[in-house]
């Protein structure tokens, strides 16, 4: 540990730990632009400017490393002075047109010119034009005019992805931020090259003028791309829609960055991707009554001791305490025995880095824990080929459907939807519209997605994380635990009934 | 009772007189021409409302007749009604950057108190001096960008619809350069 002076204020912190840093974590905000705690150090920005004690000159805070007996301040006039001028630097270039820059509103530029500039502008001359409106592949756009040269994308091209591809061309006013020959980026960790643009040089395609940002509110969240569990912030507007994902800080799981594939599964979330109403047969009905239905049917196959003709499908999407709250009910309750799932084991163990970074080849966000809840209540899984057949042989006769939101389990329960006869009665417990779709005959339940899911999932390195979102995108959409719960209260009062023969 | 009860139940005859008598002479002098009236003949005859008057919104344009919006949404997010519903896309003139492909109006939730106008940092939206307003579905309230920027009430009326960016007072200058009608020249 090391004692340190920030502004006459004595503290201790970590030895080594980056001035910035170490300001920050006391509540001292020391302003900066190129200075990334998860990238290298450029000292391109010089805005982190402060007075040391011994040392004749300003320096630039980034770059020092606290140490025993480290005096620094950093709100002198001098430092202030020096701050301000460094930001109408910043800005001699800048277009200003925030109205149509994404950036508006979580821009780094706008921020510190109300706290830090606030000046006149001395600057006579015209403003050196660039090229705007820059395609750089699938997700990125550039606009090199509005770029501040803080090298913070450079650099994490270098360093972190590894794919080399940004640099800055060109000397003096006419230095530019760019790829070679505009080429598009590649790899699958771009959108985080947007993400640390601390000005709106690069901006999202996906969130191209979707949304303004002060209109967006956050919630903290764990992805659901594959079994890395990256921490997430989803970004909606008032929980009715979804806009983006943004990575959450996690040192042990994700850090600060996540990968393209994991940002755009919030889509499946929102609304024209939902079911949003109970259906049977395609059509509308209230949810109480779909409950019901669903009781009453499975009272038939529970008067009768037929459980085994009863099947369920699971997937490691669902959180430990959805499985458990199924599971209770399905197999201590009911006595279901039979229940089905993908290969997690295999996937599993087959489970890596696909690029030697974040994304994994697994992927459901909960399979550890999926696997060691089915142990805890004693549940053998079948496969789905398994599945298709004794529907076809009519083994099965009253058929769940735990499916999530995504195409992966369309694809894979096509074999068995078209299995089903007639005679089949089918529940699909979902969030995702196509899976009521593809079971078109069947009682389908609406179900929370994972984005607004409160409960525990298991990443690969067996790390337990919780999610709590804390919004809900549709009244008629209830968590699975809850449906379970008005599932066993039907089910014990139409039993009631049944015995006093009302 | 007596003598004050046959009083008290017969003194409302004086206030009835009182009151028939300013009815009576109003009546006859609005028969005869001399009265102060206060009701006018409308639609034939029409008030004259002042130039700060605030009526339906205008969308300006530019000389090119494309409008001068940039769906930067600060209207939107200064209405205290929330009536103002903008939907931002990339605009197919490779010049302009973003424009609303949506700009919609809910007038009967607009209370037009012209903060949208304040917040515009453009000149794209404008209170306009209209202010009849009748339809048969609450629908046809929600007006869009081709009624805001080119409904045939526009013509003729005391308002440009057209934006003027040189007009734009900068700050510290001196308004005066801004043209009479500097009801519409913004500090930027």
């Amino acid at each position: 540990m090391a004692k340190i002076t920030i502004n006459g204020k004595e503290l201790t912190v970590a030895d080594g730990t980056n001035l910035v840093d170490a300001a920050e974590e006391h509540g001292i905000d020391i302003p900066h632009y190129c200075y990334h705690p998860g990238l290298s150090i450029a000292g391109q920005c010089r805005m982190c400017y402060v007075e040391q004690e011994g040392n004749p000159k300003l320096q630039v805070a980034c770059n020092m490393k606290c140490s025993d007996g480290l005096k620094v301040t950093t709100d002198s006039a001098r430092v202030k002075d020096a701050v301000k001028w460094s930001l109408e630097f910043h800005l001699v270039n800048h277009p200003i047109d925030c109205p149509i820059c994404d950036q508006a509103g979580e821009c780094g530029l706008q921020d510190y010119y109300m706290k830090h500039g606030q000046y006149q502008s001395e600057m006579h001359e015209d403003k050196v034009h660039k090229e705007k409106v820059v395609d750089l592949g699938d997700n990125v756009v550039l606009d090199k005019e509005r770029c501040i040269l803080c090298s913070r994308c450079v650099r994490f091209t270098a360093e972190v992805s590894k794919t080399n591809e940004f640099g800055i061309f060109n000397r003096g006013d006419r230095s530019v931020i760019g790829t070679v020959d505009d080429k598009p980026l590649t790899g699958n960790y771009t959108v985080n090259t947007v993400d640390i643009c601390p000005v709106g040089a690069l901006t999202s395609k996906d969130f191209r003028f979707e949304q303004r940002v002060w209109f967006l509110d956050s919630a903290e969240s764990v992805c659901n791309g594959c079994s890395k569990g990256c921490n997430v912030f989803i970004h909606h507007k008032k929980g009715r829609h979804i806009y983006r994902l943004k990575p959450r800080f996690n040192e042990t799981v994700n850090s600060y960055w996540m990968c393209d594939k994991g940002r755009y599964t919030y889509k499946d979330s929102n609304y024209d991707r939902r079911l949003t109403h109970a259906k049977l047969l395609g059509v509308d009905l209230p949810h109480d009554e779909a409950i019901s239905m669903w009781a009453a049917d499975l009272n038939v196959f529970t008067s009768t001791e037929r459980m085994d003709e009863i099947g369920v499908y699971l997937t490691p999407n669902q959180t430990n305490e959805e499985l458990s709250a199924l599971l209770e009910l399905f197999v201590n309750k009911f006595k279901i025995t039979k229940f089905f799932a993908e290969d997690v084991e295999g996937l599993v163990k087959a489970d890596s880095a696909v690029d030697n970074f974040l994304l994994r080849s697994d992927p459901y966000p909960n399979s550890k824990g999926f696997l060691e809840t089915l142990k805890k209540f004693g549940v053998k899984l079948g496969s789905l080929s398994d599945m298709a057949q004794s529907i076809e042989k009519q083994r099965l006769m009253h058929l769940i459907f735990v499916v999530p939101e995504g195409q992966r389990q369309i694809t894979q329960l096509t074999g068995v939807a078209e299995a089903i006869r007639p005679d089949h009665f089918v529940v699909v417990l979902t969030p995702n519209r196509f899976a009521q779709e593809l079971f078109a005959s069947s009682l389908s339940i609406p179900t929370l997605s994972h984005f607004e899911k409160t409960g525990t999932v298991v990443n690969h390195g067996g790390l337990a994380q919780k999610i709590s979102s804390n919004f809900k995108m549709f009244k008629e959409a209830f968590s699975i635990e809850s449906v379970m719960k008005q599932l066993a209260d039907a089910q014990s009062s139409g039993r009631k009934k049944e015995r006093t023969g009302s | 009772m007596g003598f004050f009860g046959k009083l008290e139940s017969k003194s409302y005859i004086i206030g009835i007189l009182k009151g028939l008598t300013i009815t009576g002479t109003h009546f006859v002098k609005n028969l005869v021409g001399l009265g102060d009236r206060p009701t006018i003949q409308y639609p034939e005859q029409r008030r004259k409302y002042s130039d700060k008057f605030m009526g339906v919104h205008v969308l300006t344009k530019k000389h090119d007749g494309e409008i001068a919006c940039t769906a930067c949404m600060l209207c939107a997010t200064n209405c205290p009604a929330e009536c103002i519903h903008i939907v931002a896309a990339q605009s197919p003139n490779p010049k302009v950057e973003k424009y609303p492909a949506i700009y919609e109006i809910d007038l009967l939730r607009c209370v037009f108190c012209g903060f949208c106008e304040d917040a515009c940092p453009v000149d794209a939206v404008r209170m306009g001096r209209d202010y009849e307003m009748a339809e048969l579905s609450e629908r046809n309230f929600v007006v869009g960008i081709e009624y805001l920027k080119d409904r045939p009430q526009l013509q003729g009326k005391n308002i440009s619809v057209f934006h003027e960016p040189d007009k734009i007072v900068k700050r510290g200058e001196k308004s005066a350069s801004a043209p009479a009608g500097s009801k519409f020249a913004k500090a930027s």
